[in-house]
């Protein structure tokens, strides 16, 4: 029975009895043909890119190295003065202690209150004359 | 009344993918696939008329979306597979306009069938066609490719994204359902 069945289809024989008006399809191909729209994307030569240098490829990262690099200074900075970690203490500057600590130094630059006839006996014995300084009439009036 | 589909041509998918040949590439490829792919559209919709506008709309899809064609599949697979898409929705929208279901899908590309003029008179082939068109889509869709186009299961997977085991069985349903129309029908 299965090869009468089989049969039928090869009687049949890939005939599926269609037909198309006579020159059908050289008809639509020149419709088709006149029918296509202009496609942009597919007709438009493509831009060719030039080649990328090096620096072109490693730019942006040296851009981003260098901006997470002032954020973190940026951060740094913040976050010591905040905590106050910066310590400006007299006392834990070596040189200004040292200096402090000197009883010559003290003597020499930092005593406030040196008179008028002091600084005269220094200058005297400097050999610094008042006069070459000061017009006389206004070192009596400062004197006395 | 099989049409062999043409042989690939690599030249010319290159052609296709150059701007300034691609217009003259695609229609060559209009010359070569528009009678395949019509018997394929043809059969499944069983009207010349509509088969005609369901082939124009299927070149213009697929002129439309030939930059996106890199040819990774064989060209008459891309083809194909727009031309069915094509055929099924055109299916579909005519059930919903004449509000048909399935079942009633039969009957209407029965009578689209015997009203059919451009046909050869062939009684047997004729009768072949009404049991075609008593398959389910989809087993329609296979007999059509297996029997008529002789296409390989490997192609036919390829453009219904159904497996080689799966297009076998449904063909040899469809083979055993128009054996018994045959036989129902003597």
């Amino acid at each position: 029975m299965r090869t009468d069945k089989e049969n039928i289809l090869d009687i049949i024989g890939r005939k599926d009895g269609m037909t198309v008006p006579d020159g059908y399809f050289a008809d639509f191909q020149a419709r088709m043909e006149a029918l296509l729209p202009v496609n942009e994307q597919a007709e438009t030569p493509r831009e060719i890119e030039a080649p990328r240098s090096f620096w072109d490829r490693v730019r942006p990262f040296v851009y981003m190295a260098a901006m997470f690099a002032g954020v973190w200074c940026m951060v740094k900075m913040f976050s010591m003065l905040g905590t106050g970690n910066v310590d400006l203490s007299i006392d834990n500057n070596e040189i200004l202690s040292s200096a402090l600590s000197d009883d010559t130094f003290i003597y020499e630059y930092l005593r406030d209150d040196v008179s008028g006839r002091e600084v005269l006996e220094d200058m005297y014995l400097d050999s610094i004359s008042v006069d070459d300084i000061v017009p006389a009439d206004s070192l009596e009036e400062t004197l006395y | 009344m099989a049409k062999e589909p043409p042989r690939e041509d690599s030249r010319l998918i290159e052609r296709l993918r150059q701007p300034e040949t691609c217009r003259d590439a695609f229609n060559d490829v209009i010359r070569q696939y528009s009678e395949p792919l019509y018997w394929q559209i043809r059969r499944m919709v069983e009207s010349h008329d509509d088969a005609n506008d369901i082939l124009q709309n299927t070149f213009l899809k697929a002129w439309q979306s030939v930059e996106g064609f890199r040819g990774d599949a064989k060209l008459s697979t891309w083809l194909y597979k727009i031309a069915l898409n094509e055929s099924i929705t055109f299916l579909s929208k005519e059930r919903k306009r004449l509000s048909l279901s399935l079942d009633d899908e039969e009957s209407h590309l029965v009578n689209l069938i015997e009203s059919d003029e451009y046909v050869d008179g062939d009684a047997l082939a004729l009768k072949l066609r009404k049991a075609v068109a008593a398959l389910p889509e989809k087993q329609r869709l296979v007999f059509n490719m297996k029997y008529y186009d002789e296409m390989k299961y490997e192609q036919m997977s390829e453009i219904l994204g159904t497996s080689v085991g799966a297009l076998k069985a449904s063909y040899h349903l469809a083979v055993k359902k128009i054996e018994q129309y045959f036989t129902d029908h003597d």
